[in-house]
């Protein structure tokens, strides 16, 4: 197996990975963000720390995302590569 | 030297020297040695030296101020607010309108912060809230306080995992482990 398919086969695990976290990430960052929409909360240091709270989680997920991004298309390349392989070789057997 | 307001009394127990761990799980407060065997990944692994607070505490009929790092169901809390800083506190506490919501945006408060620090510690740090087989004291400071929630560790857990995943997360472990399988 060369390189370009074995990082194929370590992107797609990656990616997955990537999603998942996200998806988890995402998950808790919108039940603080319910937290602080509710009329529950009345004092400032509360609101404060969950306000601190959630735009850590947001920075975190946002640098998923850019990661998230920037591999998938590198994984859309080195598919491309592949199949561009694929029909010079069908063209010109020899 | 103790500090203490009845003298001559019943030897206390505590002394200035030593840090404690005050586990606050209300209705019970127990207390231990911070730095022992069990407890010093409290103070080396999370850098919890940073909460030490003088608490005033009740045993054997005597009170004592102690050195100490609370922590209300594993979250610990410094006694007053220091301004500027959002170093979860037990002044902020008893002034929340939402304790359990409090409680909550200060561990994950705690757990964003926390670099080097495996999962399976954070488990024994919100383990640390079933333990009751510590010394029970009262202390000055939270008498007559409600502050009763019941918190989810697994969610606490669950966000912590994810976390350090996120941080941690590298395109050459998938490529070593692909490696590996040929």
């Amino acid at each position: 197996m060369n390189d370009e398919r074995l990082l194929i086969g370590a992107l797609t695990l990656y990616l997955g990975e990537l999603s998942k976290i996200m998806g988890g990430l995402n998950q808790h960052y919108l039940k603080l963000r319910s937290y602080l929409n509710s009329k529950e909360i009345k004092d400032e240091a509360t609101k404060e720390l969950l306000e601190e709270v959630i735009i850590s989680i947001k920075t975190e997920i946002d640098s998923l995302k850019k990661t998230y991004k920037a591999s998938k298309n590198i994984y859309k390349e080195f598919i491309r590569n592949i199949s561009n392989t694929k029909q010079d070789l069908s063209k010109n057997p020899h | 030297m103790f500090h203490t307001n009845i003298c001559n009394r019943k030897k206390p127990v505590f002394k200035d020297n030593k840090i404690y761990l005050i586990c606050y799980n209300p209705p019970s407060i127990y207390i231990d040695i911070a730095d022992n065997l069990l407890n010093k990944f409290l103070l080396t692994g999370f850098g919890f030296y940073r909460f030490i607070d003088e608490w005033t505490i009740e045993d054997n009929d005597q009170e004592c101020k102690v050195r100490a790092i609370l922590l209300y169901y594993g979250l610990p809390l410094i006694k007053h607010k220091i301004p500027g800083t959002k170093i979860p506190n037990l002044e902020d506490l008893k002034n929340s309108s939402n304790k359990y919501i409090y409680y909550i945006a200060g561990m994950y408060w705690l757990l964003m912060n926390l670099s080097n620090v495996k999962p399976p510690e954070i488990k024994k740090l919100l383990n640390l809230t079933k333990k009751v087989n510590r010394r029970p004291i009262k202390v000055k400071e939270l008498e007559g306080q409600n502050l009763i929630i019941y918190p989810n560790m697994s969610d606490l857990l669950d966000f912590y995992n994810l976390i350090q995943r996120a941080r941690t997360i590298n395109i050459w472990d998938y490529y070593n482990w692909f490696i590996r399988q040929l």
